[in-house]
């Protein structure tokens, strides 16, 4: 079995992973394995295949018209593009957290019940919602209010909402892509402590444009430029002492 | 319309200004070690004050890059290269600011031998002196240069500072041994050889740190497997 930089047997696998829209190349050739129970963080300019590459690992790219993927992602071995395999199951096990709280013009009930709803598991729904709320710090303040509409909420607590809404299905898996950019400083705070405190429960793949942000959570850091991966490993090495010139010159903010 | 370029980004110029620093204290020590040991062999009484006031600036060099350092790390939060560069420049500060009081401590006991007879020369002692020098300097252009190679021949180098010591030490004990009146001196002469000794660490210490600062791996006591 093809073992990950940490040691931990692999996840997810991207194997010689490409993907171009309408023809324009946003990814190429990158494999990568995300180890079981890491945070893995993807770190790199704009437009370096940050968010193509997490959204490969949940078929969310095939969304966008004129996607076109080569090469293999695997999802404990099995490849999820493989006939037989449904799109809507592989986005159940790998969650994703997107940069600005997606929320609808419900209340907070039906905004954590959705996706429960939508892939019918809607036994023991309430206790699903109010164990998902409680794993992301907010039941204890709006249990009472759960009628209340999503969109009264402070802008942290919503986009901890949209993390509750995704940990209701219990995925194996979490992709954050950019969960932090419309918060200020303090909402910012939360979500990271929220982040750290589900490290281990869940295997994390965390894209970001906050180096400091994946220096503090991530065990694991991916650097991608121009939509190649320039190199991965251990985030204390690549922090204090990356391999390749590219890196060198994203952390150190000198661009020639 | 022309191509605006800047000259650096902030931190490279907060990074010039510390290896600037650096520059300037190292070079004063390589004076002070200098004018300590030709103090010594000429027998000069004005040497040890001229070595004490030189220290001085060295030692508010050393308050000024802490101060600079901490700014440094509170506004630029360095990483990579830059974060080993601060890290080295920090301890290199205060391995100089060492070499400099070792630098006094020659001083003092070259006033104190004064009051004695003169000790028959003790090349060892000279020799020494240049080669801390050197492995000083050296230390620094490796730095400025990011040059791993002459920093490991500078920690390479320090065997040879030990073994003057040594052959120093037993030529004096047979000074004192054969001479009563130069016991003193001789217990200072070998206080000196202790501190060249200690002069030398401390460069090579540098030298470790730029291999560092170079290749992001420590070479200290054998190096991590």
């Amino acid at each position: 079995m093809n073992r990950s930089a940490s040691g931990r047997s692999p996840v997810l696998v991207a194997e010689d992973l490409s993907v171009s829209f309408a023809g324009k190349v946003a990814l190429e050739g990158v494999s990568l394995a995300i180890p079981r129970g890491c945070l893995t963080a993807l770190i790199g300019p704009e437009g370096g295949g940050k968010s193509t590459l997490l959204r490969s690992f949940n078929r969310l790219n095939e969304l966008t018209p004129g996607a076109v993927t080569a090469g293999i992602v695997r999802l404990n071995g099995v490849d999820i593009h493989q006939g037989g395999v449904d799109a809507a199951t592989v986005r159940r096990k790998v969650g994703m957290v997107f940069p600005e709280a997606t929320l609808f013009p419900r209340s907070i009930f039906d905004n954590v019940a959705f996706g429960l709803r939508a892939s019918g598991q809607v036994e023991e729904l309430h206790n699903r919602i109010e164990e998902a709320l409680t794993t992301v710090g907010l039941w204890s303040g709006i249990a009472d209010t759960l009628d209340a509409r999503a969109l009264s909420l402070a802008p942290g607590d919503r986009q901890r909402l949209c993390f509750a809404r995704t940990l209701a299905l219990r995925p194996e898996v979490l992709l954050l892509d950019e969960p932090t950019t419309a918060l200020d400083s303090a909402a910012t705070a939360r979500i990271e402590s929220l982040v750290h405190g589900l490290k281990g429960d869940y295997t994390i793949v965390l894209a970001t444009s906050g180096r400091r942000q994946a220096a503090r959570l991530s065990e694991l850091t991916a650097y991608l430029e121009g939509g190649e991966l320039v190199e991965h490993g251990p985030t204390e090495t690549i922090f204090t002492n990356p391999r390749d010139a590219r890196t060198e010159s994203y952390l150190t903010g000198r661009f020639r | 319309m022309s191509d605006r370029r800047f000259a650096s980004s902030p931190s490279e110029a907060a990074l010039d200004r510390l290896q600037r620093i650096l520059l300037d204290m190292a070079g004063r020590a390589e004076d002070l070690v200098r004018m300590a040991v030709q103090g010594l062999r000429e027998r000069d009484p004005n040497a040890p004050k001229l070595v004490r006031r030189a220290d001085d600036r060295i030692d508010e060099l050393e308050v000024e890059m802490d101060e600079r350092v901490i700014e440094f790390l509170a506004l630029q939060h360095p990483l990579a290269g830059d974060l080993r560069l601060v890290f080295v420049a920090l301890k290199a500060s205060n391995d100089v600011e060492r070499i400099g009081d070792h630098a006094v401590n020659v001083a003092k006991a070259s006033r104190r031998m004064l009051a004695h007879p003169p000790l028959p020369e003790v090349t060892e002692a000279w020799e020494m002196g240049g080669q801390v020098r050197r492995m000083l300097s050296s230390a620094l252009d490796a730095m400025v240069n990011r040059d791993a190679e002459l920093a490991r021949r500078v920690v390479a180098e320090d065997d040879r500072v030990d073994d003057l010591r040594n052959s120093g030490t037993r030529i004096i004990v047979s000074y004192m041994l054969e001479q009563p009146r130069y016991i003193s001196p001789g217990q200072e002469m070998i206080l000196v050889l202790q501190n060249l000794e200690r002069i030398g660490d401390l460069a090579t210490n540098i030298a470790e740190d730029v291999v560092l600062l170079v290749e992001g791996r420590s070479i200290k006591h054998g190096g991590r497997a």
